[in-house]
């Protein structure tokens, strides 16, 4: 069976001026996906999100979500999101847990105390809850805004950038989340990202944009696995490796190396066999890096 | 509706910024109480020193009804801008501070959110407007006590002391009406805007420009001036002629109304299709 569609984007454009911001994107999410919007800065990821929660009216194209058109049933449609939309700002004055009831009480039904603490607990900001926004660093903002997310129970999260501003354990503790709220609250997400890596471990299908249009959509594996990427091995020997990589079947497009390093241009899908191969011949292998980055990826596709 | 009025009331009594209004009146009004205290027989001397010819001037002439007619003058400017200090930022704020792309991915409506915005803002001008009068007029009464009033509108008008109350209470009535109207074009401007200091400053402009071309007596400027907010904004003035037009002052209001109407329709209107961009 189909999985159900969430959200179905056809023929979406808006033009600010002279810049055509998103060109006639179409897209497709599906229930409990974590679906991925990719592109470099100014690729139109921000304007289509906010095209998404209604901020933003479109030009051209229709937005379907939980199959109802977004432009006739918004406030029904808006009930069953959840949204951070670039930085979180605050009422600086008032403390986060007012800022919580606040914010909640334009949802229609007021989180009650049990709940803006459940939030603020699954963010780590109870100890904090008191305090006025102006006294929160950025890592705690950002927290505060994925918190603000959560207060309806939602059905479908909006992400975008959620990582922004945080340090590597706050990444870290993010995408913790992320794929907690999608396996036990059945949510769909959708991450807007410029950080390849950063959608890849947690999305299952992405999608890339670039100057507002669709360039490639599909699984985040088969995408990935697709392409060819440079991986450096640092090992101990590395003309050795090198010259049992040449003897052997492996496709791999490019060999270099420096001191007790090899970096090789292949699909990563072969990396595993690669590895295994070296180990089995007495390489001593220390670490492996895949430079996946998404303006070496997008520069492949375009 | 209400509740969204309430989160609105108190987003905007939790700001420091809203209560400048209020220390701003005080401090005017005590001033100008305590200049007249000090000098104020002497004013009213020189001022009335071509009338003491022709008429015998008996009892308390400098009394709290005097002082609050010549405080009410402060609507002309004064008080305009201490309500477009908070009005003027109560949309384009959010939209300054990017708190709207957290508030409008809710489940509200823009009109909503917007009428909420506007009857804040009624409510904030209506609260002002009451504390004006009653340092005006209940400080002026204790501090230089009751008499007669004699104005200088159209001709000199010396309206007894049992005839006045009234007239002030509705005075101070239209003065709201009048801020209202000034407030809704802030509004209108705040709606339109993504920082805080050009609708007040824009609103402030248009309050001086339309004032000078409402007192110009210029024939080109006539076509025009029945459409100016500025024009009625001084009708409560009426209410201090001996014989009061009533009709006249309850058309200048009317008038006023159809104004807030008009920039509450104008700032849906734009509202509803603005871009939330920042």
């Amino acid at each position: 069976m189909n999985p159900h569609k969430i959200i179905e984007i056809t023929g979406l454009s808006k033009k600010f001026k002279e810049v055509q911001a998103v060109d006639d994107l179409s897209l497709q999410i599906y229930e409990r996906d974590i679906y991925g919007l990719l592109g470099p800065n100014g690729s139109g990821k921000s304007t289509t999100i906010r095209m998404l929660l209604s901020l933003i009216r479109p030009d051209h194209g229709e937005i379907m979500v939980f199959g109802k058109s977004l432009s006739r049933f918004r406030i029904q449609i808006l009930g069953k999101i959840g949204a951070l939309v670039e930085k979180p700002d605050f009422y600086e004055y008032l403390s986060a847990r007012k800022n919580m009831e606040i914010l909640s009480s334009y949802s229609g039904k007021k989180a009650g105390k049990r709940k803006i603490d459940e939030t603020l607990e699954l963010v780590g900001l109870m100890n904090r809850a008191e305090s006025k926004v102006k006294t929160y660093s950025k890592g705690m903002k950002q927290r505060l805004g994925l918190a603000q997310t959560m207060l309806n129970d939602p059905e479908l999260l909006v992400l975008d950038e959620p990582a922004g501003g945080l340090d590597p354990s706050g990444n870290r503790d993010i995408r913790n989340l992320i794929k907690y709220l999608n396996r036990e609250k059945n949510m769909t997400i959708i991450l807007s990202s410029h950080h390849l890596q950063e959608v890849e471990l947690v999305a299952n299908r992405m999608i890339i944009i670039g100057n507002g249009k669709k360039i490639v959509e599909g699984n985040v594996k088969d995408l990935l696995d697709e392409h060819t990427y440079y991986t450096t091995f640092s090992l101990d020997d590395e003309l050795k490796a090198r010259q049992l990589l040449e003897e052997s079947t492996f496709e791999i497009e490019k060999t270099e190396t420096e001191k007790n390093k090899l970096r090789i241009f292949c699909k990563r899908q072969i990396i595993p066999e690669v590895n295994k191969y070296l180990a089995e011949r007495d390489i001593s292998i220390f670490s492996i890096q895949i430079e996946q980055n998404l303006e070496d990826y997008f520069l492949t596709l375009t | 509706m209400i509740k969204l009025t309430k989160i609105e009331l108190y987003k905007l009594f939790t700001r420091k910024r809203s209560y400048i209004g209020f220390i701003a009146i005080l401090v005017i009004v005590l001033v100008a109480q305590a200049a007249m205290l000090w000098e104020g027989q002497a004013m009213h001397d020189f001022i009335t020193s071509n009338l003491q010819d022709a008429f015998i001037m008996q009892g308390n002439l400098v009394n709290g009804y005097l002082m609050t007619y010549l405080v009410l003058n402060f609507l002309w400017v004064h008080i305009p801008l201490l309500i477009v200090i908070v009005t003027g930022d109560l949309i384009s704020g959010e939209s300054h501070g990017g708190t709207f792309r957290l508030l409008l991915t809710r489940p509200v409506s823009r009109w909503k959110l917007i009428t909420a915005k506007f009857i804040a803002a009624k409510l904030y001008t209506f609260l002002i407007m009451v504390f004006f009068a009653l340092i005006s007029l209940g400080l002026g009464l204790i501090l230089f006590g009751k008499g007669d009033l004699m104005v200088i509108f159209n001709s000199v008008n010396i309206i007894p002391e049992n005839d006045l109350m009234w007239r002030f209470i509705l005075a101070f009535i239209f003065g709201f009406i009048g801020m209202t109207t000034v407030a809704a074009l802030s509004l209108l401007f705040s709606g339109m805007a993504n920082n805080s200091l050009g609708p007040i400053l824009s609103t402030m402009a248009v309050i001086i420009l339309f004032t000078m071309i409402s007192k110009f007596d210029f024939h080109i400027f006539a076509i025009i001036k029945p459409f100016l907010l500025t024009t009625y904004l001084d009708s409560w003035q009426m209410l201090f002629s001996f014989e009061v037009d009533i009709k006249a002052v309850i058309k200048d209001a009317a008038i006023l109304l159809i104004h807030i109407f008009i920039y509450y329709g104008l700032t849906l209107w734009y509202f509803n299709r603005k871009d939330i961009l920042t």
